[in-house]
């Protein structure tokens, strides 16, 4: 079965300098990977080439063997590290925008999760704290039954309570054979959660590994390995 | 999926144009009640206060006619540069839709969004004008005026018409598809994209300007306007003209959102 997400000499640079340089990478289907590494290491950069926010420099890369596109777009669900919430919109809006959008859309799973996290159906955007934002973004990419979940620092702005929510919805929101690809540098919040690990840094992949094989041959947990291999 | 996207386009947009349009019929009510004859006449000048009320109105109508035009192309190119090239791009951009159904859904939206402008300013005058005797019968004149010009020219009014009103649906569109260009362009500049957006503006304004100029030039070298040229001609030339600089600003729009974006 081909990757879901390959790259290949991918590439990306802002004027002279290198955010991403030649990167060669395949992420398997059905795991839970951790993108991770030191702010500016590329991390966001991967992510938004892979939905089709920046152009890649040089290079390729292909989701479920094809560029990103309109039909990539449909099999991806991605959450920023930023808001893209339209303010005028209400809770109610933005779903029944999801639902005409995305044909795996789940409504009433969606629903549920807005109620464990106490958030009105008519509640507006506009009145909402950015970390209860994040957590409608959280809510909208996770009730979607994608083949690619990319999140970009899905854990960063919230709450530790809601943080250990988050990730428990994460376990058990995507399906056997839907990738999860999490960006963040909290390492020790994730390291539960994932199965693979894939180290970044100035743009450059350090290592790929998962999470069984670092713990037998390194002795050693991905949280203190991080710290090893970025030490400053 | 273009449904969709028209669907929310007017959905984010009509929140703005329609209490606009609500305000320009109220204000031109108050004034058609205020500036009927008998009750300004035994009003007016009555007291300072009566008297700046009247001011105020007639003010008010003017200004909110006006501000409904500029509305319109702030929205347009708002829904543009917010929708698209700002934060909320991230959403717009990854929805599984190409990007010429977005830039058809934006301009399709501010299309009938400015037609809509129109109509409220022509009922806004009709409903200030239809107090004094004789306003519909100027428009009624008008109409004879126009009719006899039509024939005239050798046209017949249902063309003209349809000729007129194609020539302002398509001199819309080479206008948004600019403004959706320059955007664009300036999207490319890898700082100041707005200040790119705005130079990007005026370079195809200039290309704009030194075509059309190099057209009347060979088209005086032909002898095409002497005094019997051909009218019909004339206006389908003006119309292909346009559509063409609109084919190619959508060209370049949907090129650069396709193949050069970079939403950083």
């Amino acid at each position: 079965m081909t990757p879901i997400l390959q790259c290949a000499a991918l590439s990306k640079a802002y004027s002279s300098k290198y955010a991403l340089s030649a990167i060669d990478l395949a992420v398997n289907r059905g795991r839970i990977v951790g993108l991770l590494g030191p702010n500016g290491s590329g991390k966001t950069t991967l992510i938004k080439i892979a939905s089709g926010l920046l152009t890649p420099s040089g290079g390729s890369i292909l989701i479920d063997g094809k560029a990103p596109g309109a039909e990539t777009k449909s099999l991806v669900s991605y959450l920023p590290e930023r808001t893209y919430l339209c303010d005028w919109m209400r809770v109610n809006d933005i779903l029944d925008m999801f639902e005409d959008f995305y044909p795996d859309f789940g409504k009433a799973k969606s629903h549920e999760m807005l109620q464990r996290l106490g958030i009105g159906q008519t509640d507006r955007l506009k009145s909402m704290s950015k970390g209860t934002k994040e957590k409608v973004q959280l809510i909208l990419v996770m009730s979607r039954s994608a083949s690619l979940y990319l999140l970009d620092e899905p854990i960063g702005g919230v709450d530790p309570a809601a943080r250990d929510y988050i990730l428990r919805t994460i376990i058990g929101n995507y399906s056997e054979n839907a990738t999860v690809l999490i960006s963040t540098h909290l390492i020790s919040d994730v390291e539960s959660t994932i199965d693979d690990v894939i180290f970044i840094q100035n743009g450059s992949i350090k290592l790929t590994s998962s999470v069984d094989d670092i713990r037998e041959k390194h002795q050693k947990s991905v949280d203190e390995l991080f710290r090893e291999v970025f030490v400053c | 999926m273009l449904r969709k996207l028209l669907k929310y386009e007017f959905r984010a947009t009509g929140r703005t144009f329609l209490p606009m349009f609500v305000a320009v019929v109220i204000i031109s009510v108050v004034s058609r009640v205020l500036y009927s004859d008998n009750i300004s006449q035994a009003l007016q000048g009555s007291s300072w206060f009566v008297d700046l009320v009247y001011g105020m109105t007639a003010f008010m109508y003017v200004a909110v006619i006006c501000a409904m035009f500029v509305m319109a192309l702030i929205v347009l190119i708002q829904r543009f540069q917010k929708n698209l090239m700002g934060d909320e791009g991230y959403l717009m951009f990854t929805l599984p839709v190409r990007p010429w159904q977005l830039i058809t859904a934006k301009s399709a939206a501010a299309l009938v969004w400015s037609a809509a402008s129109c109509a409220v300013a022509m009922l806004a005058v009709m409903i200030l004008g239809s107090q004094y005797g004789g306003f519909f019968e100027g428009f009624g004149r008008a109409a004879e005026s126009f009719a006899w010009f039509c024939f005239e020219v050798g046209v017949p009014v249902p063309l003209m018409i349809f000729e007129i009103l194609l020539i302002m649906l398509v001199s819309f569109f080479s206008g948004a598809m600019m403004i959706y260009a320059s955007i664009a362009l300036g999207h490319l500049w890898p700082r100041h994209k707005n200040a790119g957006a705005i130079v990007s503006f005026a370079g195809l304004c200039i290309v704009m300007q030194v075509i059309t100029t190099a057209l009347t030039h060979i088209l005086d070298s032909i002898n095409f306007f002497n005094q019997d040229y051909n009218l019909q001609l004339f206006i389908w030339l003006i119309i292909a003209y346009l559509l063409l600089f609109t084919a190619a600003y959508f060209v370049i729009t949907n090129y650069i959102l396709s193949h050069r974006l970079n939403l950083e």
